[in-house]
């Protein structure tokens, strides 16, 4: 983890040049948890079997990146509210 | 009774069908470098959105194709966003566990998942397994001398120390030598040590540090051939534990 934890990443976390976008990766994040997770409805029921198989294995990741996203989203509410 | 012919059917191109499975991680793997790039010299807020896209992409690769390397291949966006989503402010320990923890559940969630084809032999215990892995300890001491991370703090080093070996060492190696380097190895062999190792360095080029990008890159390279000789990933997750745990959280406060 230590290769993707730098000061790059504590630059945004900071505002610093980013300002302008606060909490912007945070929205990315959620974002494409949500696109993740529309497409898999919106597929549900039309893929082959063998596709609409590898697509409930990729919960692997989407689940993952939704905790990323609900952890992202309560720290900006939490610093919100404090 | 006579035999029905066989319906003439035009059969594709063999080298391009062949070819196909071969590009398209390639590419794959190219552009997740870019995106790397971009966070790490450009806009880290427009890499996170290619990260992000690459991640989509990557997920209905697996889906439409079925190429176990697209879903391995996601975590490394998955990783990165995360990174950029979670990170607080200070280097703290307790960062680690935060902003690793999505990405640990993911990369066990897959080597479970992957549990009967995963190629190395963690039960085997060898002398050269032992020696690889008390390596970190001085490696440790060497990259903590020779480029003076930032100092993994806001907890006690005793207790930042299995969080750093964890999140940062063992962490990295699963998903990089574990996941990345078989999923990646097409023939020949030795692709899968590459990319992997092309990919390890890529993620620490936000580092924005010459001397760590270019010690990781051999030390990325010589443990992807190791586990590929031996299937000793064992052995280089607890160097690269120790090595972490020794660089960012013991030495700072030892020496």
């Amino acid at each position: 983890m230590s290769a993707f934890l730098s000061g790059v990443a504590r630059e945004v976390t900071r505002g610093g040049d980013f300002g302008w976008l606060p909490g912007s990766t945070a929205l990315v994040v959620l974002a494409v948890a949500l696109v993740a997770v529309l497409t898999r409805e919106l597929a549900r029921g039309v893929l082959t079997p063998e596709r609409e198989q590898r697509a409930r294995s990729a919960a692997v990741v989407v689940v993952p990146l939704l905790l990323c996203a609900l952890l992202a989203m309560g720290a900006r509410l939490v610093e919100l509210v404090t | 009774m006579t035999a029905v012919p066989a319906p003439d059917v035009q059969q594709p191109d063999d080298a391009a069908v062949d070819r196909r499975p071969e590009l398209v991680p390639l590419l794959a793997v190219g552009a997740l470098v870019v995106a790397e790039v971009v966070v790490a010299f450009g806009d880290p807020v427009a890499g996170a959105v290619l990260h992000g896209l690459l991640l989509l992409g990557l997920l209905s690769g697996w889906v439409a194709v079925g190429d176990r390397a697209f879903l391995v291949l996601a975590l490394v966006p998955l990783g990165r966003v995360t990174s950029l989503a979670l990170t607080p402010e200070s280097p703290s320990a307790v960062a680690y566990v935060l902003t690793g923890g999505p990405l640990l559940l993911a990369v066990l969630w897959q080597l479970w998942a992957l549990r009967p084809e995963r190629p190395w032999r963690p039960h085997r215990t060898t002398w050269h397994g032992v020696l690889v892995a008390l390596s970190g300890i001085p490696l440790g001491l060497g990259v903590y001398a020779l480029v003076d991370p930032p100092r993994a703090g806001g907890v006690p080093a005793v207790a930042a120390a299995p969080l750093v070996f964890v999140f940062a060492g063992v962490l990295e190696e699963l998903l990089y030598r574990g996941l990345l380097q078989p999923a990646l190895s097409r023939t020949p062999q030795l692709t899968g040590v590459l990319l992997a190792d092309l990919l390890f360095t890529a993620a620490y080029l936000p580092t924005r540090d010459v001397g760590l990008v270019a010690v990781m890159a051999v030390l990325g390279l010589a443990a992807g051939l190791y586990v590929r000789r031996t299937g000793g990933l064992v052995a280089v997750a607890v160097a690269h534990g120790l090595l972490a745990a020794g660089a960012l959280a013991l030495w700072p406060v030892w020496t």
